[in-house]
């Protein structure tokens, strides 16, 4: 029995895969997406929301990301769960900024809890085979609410998506991003 | 029965990854409060250390100081950057009183809300939490009272284990019984939209927050929706802007710990609607929050930039400079001053006075090919070992910026004057905003026509302006007082520091001819992004000879989240990102005068609450 309970003990500590569920959503043009498609290497997800400074500070180098890694296999998509933007205002922001990353409603906010994110621009690499996280947290650390960096910085999203590509083990796992915090309906009554 | 409960274990284990578990041990984070010396402190400015040990503190009898030997081993981590303590006191405590009980040396965070202590469960003096600052996550909780706790911080073992112990702990327990008191941590409680929370919105926020720009807040669902961002800055000091310290003058824009704790415990307890109408909303659907043409007349003087400023979507651009008018036919006294631009890339935007013509010889370039803001008059010129300074009038009239004020109305009676022969010029600091964007500047200006001259009062703005210094790298306390004798009865209506990205903190003091000191502002969180002007509730008499004593603090190490990089020597100058300056920028009239310096319904300083 002794032995018993430590296996399963050590069965438990050790379990560490817990796969995303596989969901479709819609983006603001009405499109369907399924987010983990197997033909593809990895999915990237990034935390949406309208008027948030710093997200839109980062668009740009978000777009250059997709640009760069598509060819690789990697799938890009933002993901609006916040609570106060209605699909309209999604939408102008989409608009306004030029975004061609397609940008997903996530009004139940079944991804965010999934992922874990809690904060704008906050993005989750996912390996599409296995539905697992690889990475999670902020994209660089150029940016913070304050400035910009001109100084040395480290671009988590690209080193994780690299080592992942390359097959390697993704070294950093969680870093904390900034940004828009989202509020999540659990938290409200 | 042993086994199914292990059972479910694993199958809930199962579930779990390392994220997941990583999140279970989140803290609530960052957080920032002013300590018992006036200093702003955040937990991140400490993550060069490997962990932080928060203790919940308070004056009670007996309880005061820890331990020399605890003291003697926390100081030896700190050194080493093993561990840094902080404490925080969340009860109703004077600043006075906690120096007087514990000292100044240690930082005692004041936590005027209690929603820090709070978050992180202090209830009792002693009660502590130890994060590791890279994952910001709980490593072990506990009370310094408990032996087993107070070991586990330095052993950093999860749970309060006794088997690692170390000798000197055990000889320092043997002593140590310190006396244990409530920190009288009150829970939250369950404001409402409706009632609490939408007149602190409408007071202290929807000024600038009723737009898709800033985030808007003029309604029950776009608040709740903002919630945890306003609660994130709100702890973290991000708001309201300015960074000023309350306990010091009554400014206003003043924001009560009252108000701040509504905003937080409504956040903390779920954000609820309350019955009743949404009045924010019926204002907002009314117009209310439109720009200021609804709020004052029209303007007597409208000038429009002539040349359209097209703004790149990324990159670094040098400041730019623009007539807007002139030479001015007669002498302008106004009262009233708006400026229209693009909020989302004009960083800033200073409105000031020329005598000559703005062309790019008056532009002074410097060695790289940027400019320098043209010279100021100097009335006196002093020296010390940092280089020359000088107690200047200023020929900015105002200055515009992101999320900050772009209309100032005097109270009548005060004027601001352009005069006769003089130009109207703006100097633009631009930020792009992620996508190319457009500036054309309005001005527009409210004038006394038929006031008698000598019954305004001209609004002056002197600053202790500093030139020839530099900071080096990593320098993290780079500290330039500067003191100067008033020489006429003045009285003091504002302030405008202006610092750039090393700015930590700064404080402006009057020291009278009867040797009394006041401390007239003290910014301990100062921030590049946002500078607004800090208006007084009532002006301060300054008779001649009182002494004005400013003290800036920069901060060039890599602890500062604002510093673009730490390894540069900054030297003064106009580049907000390679140089620094040293502005503490006074608003005055000659003479006395009663009152502020704002008109009562000046909407960017009064809010909406009225209406509500």
């Amino acid at each position: 029995m002794k032995l018993l309970i430590v296996v399963l003990l050590f069965a438990g500590i050790t379990a560490t895969a817990r796969p995303m569920v596989p969901r479709e959503l819609v983006d603001v043009d009405g499109q369907n997406h399924a987010l983990y498609d197997s033909k593809s290497k990895a999915t990237v997800l990034i935390a949406f929301g309208a008027s948030c400074p710093m997200l839109r500070k980062m668009v740009p180098l978000i777009e250059d990301l997709a640009i760069k890694y598509r060819p690789k296999g990697v799938r890009f998509f933002y993901v609006a769960s916040t609570l106060q933007d209605t699909p309209a205002e999604l939408l102008k922001e989409r608009n306004e900024y030029k975004l061609t990353i397609p940008l997903l409603l996530d009004k139940d906010q079944n991804v965010l809890a999934d992922t874990g994110m809690q904060a704008t621009t906050e993005t989750v690499l996912i390996d599409s085979t296995t539905r697992e996280r690889k990475y999670r947290g902020a994209i660089t650390d150029r940016f913070t609410y304050e400035v910009q960096k001109s100084g040395r910085s480290t671009d988590h999203l690209s080193v994780a998506l690299d080592e992942f590509l390359a097959g390697r083990e993704v070294k950093t796992k969680q870093t904390n991003a900034l940004g828009c915090k989202i509020t999540t309906k659990k938290s409200l009554r | 029965m042993t086994f199914l409960l292990l059972f479910f274990s694993l199958v809930a284990g199962a579930h779990e990854d390392e994220f997941d578990a990583q999140d279970r041990l989140m803290t609530p984070g960052e957080f920032r409060l002013i300590d018992q010396n006036g200093v702003s402190q955040s937990l991140s400015y400490y993550n060069n250390y490997r962990l932080v040990l928060l203790v919940g503190y308070a004056t009670c009898a007996g309880n005061s100081e820890l331990p020399s030997d605890f003291e003697a081993e926390i100081a030896k981590r700190e050194k080493s950057r093993d561990l840094k303590l902080l404490y925080i006191n969340p009860k109703p405590e004077t600043r006075e009183s906690v120096v007087k009980a514990a000292g100044a040396r240690r930082p005692i965070l004041m936590d005027d809300t209690q929603s820090i202590s709070r978050s992180f469960g202090l209830r009792t003096s002693g009660d502590f939490v130890l994060i590791d600052m890279k994952s910001l996550r709980e490593i072990s909780r506990g009370s310094l009272k408990n032996p087993a706790c107070l070991k586990s911080i330095f052993t950093s073992q999860p749970q309060c284990d006794l088997t690692s112990a170390q000798g000197w702990i055990e000889n320092l327990m043997a002593k140590f019984s310190p006396s244990r008191c409530s920190l009288d941590v009150k829970d939250p409680v369950t404001y409402t939209y409706t009632k609490e929370v939408s007149p602190v919105l409408a007071k202290h926020c929807v000024s600038c927050h009723s737009n898709e720009d800033f985030g808007d807040f003029t309604s029950f669902e776009k608040a709740a929706g903002w919630s945890a961002m306003i609660r994130h800055v709100l702890r973290t000091g991000f708001m309201p802007p300015g960074g000023r310290d309350f306990y010091q003058g009554h400014f206003t824009t003043d924001m009560d710990s009252e108000s701040r704790r509504i905003l937080l415990e409504w956040t903390e307890t779920g954000a609820t609607r309350g019955p009743g109408e949404d009045r924010l909303a019926t204002l907002a659907k009314s117009g209310k929050f439109a720009p200021r043409e609804s709020f004052h007349k029209a303007p007597d003087l409208v000038f429009k930039q002539k040349k359209k400023h097209i703004i790149p979507a990324t990159g670094y651009l040098e400041y730019q400079y623009e007539k807007i008018a002139g030479p001015i036919s007669e002498d302008i006294y106004f009262w009233g001053l708006d400026i229209k631009l693009n909020g989302r890339v004009a960083h800033h935007a200073n409105l000031f006075i020329s005598k000559v013509p703005i062309t790019s010889a008056l532009l002074k370039e410097k060695g790289d090919g940027s400019h320098v803001i043209p010279k100021h008059k100097s009335r006196k010129k002093k020296s010390d070992q940092h280089g020359d300074f000088s107690l200047v009038d200023e020929s900015i009239l105002m200055t515009a910026a992101k999320g900050s004020t772009r209309g100032t109305f005097l109270r009548k009676g005060l004027a601001y004057l352009i005069p006769k022969g003089s130009y109207l010029a703006i100097e633009y600091h631009y930020t792009p905003s992620g996508r190319v964007e457009e500036n054309q500047a309005i001005v527009e200006l409210f004038t006394y026509k038929n006031a008698k001259r000598e019954n305004l009062r001209p609004i002056r703005r002197m600053t202790l302006r500093r030139d020839r210094f530099e900071i080096p790298p990593h320098e993290a306390n780079f500290t330039i007082q500067l003191s100067a004798k008033i020489e006429n009865d003045i009285t003091v209506l504002g302030f405008k520091p202006h610092m750039h990205y090393r700015g930590r903190s700064v404080k402006i003091e009057a020291v009278y001819p009867d040797g009394r000191a006041q401390i007239l502002l003290s910014v301990p969180y100062y921030q590049m992004k946002s500078q607004p002007s800090h208006v007084l509730k009532d002006g301060i008499f300054l008779p001649a000879g009182t002494v004005l004593r400013t003290e800036h603090i920069y901060d060039n190490s890599a602890q500062n989240p604002q510093n673009p990089d730490p390894t540069q020597t900054v030297p003064s100058g106009s580049q907000t990102y390679s140089d620094e300056m040293h502005l503490p920028r006074v608003y005055y009239v000659d003479g006395q005068f009663e009152g502020g310096m704002m008109r009562p319904k000046n909407r960017r300083h009064v809010g909406f609450e009225e209406d509500l």
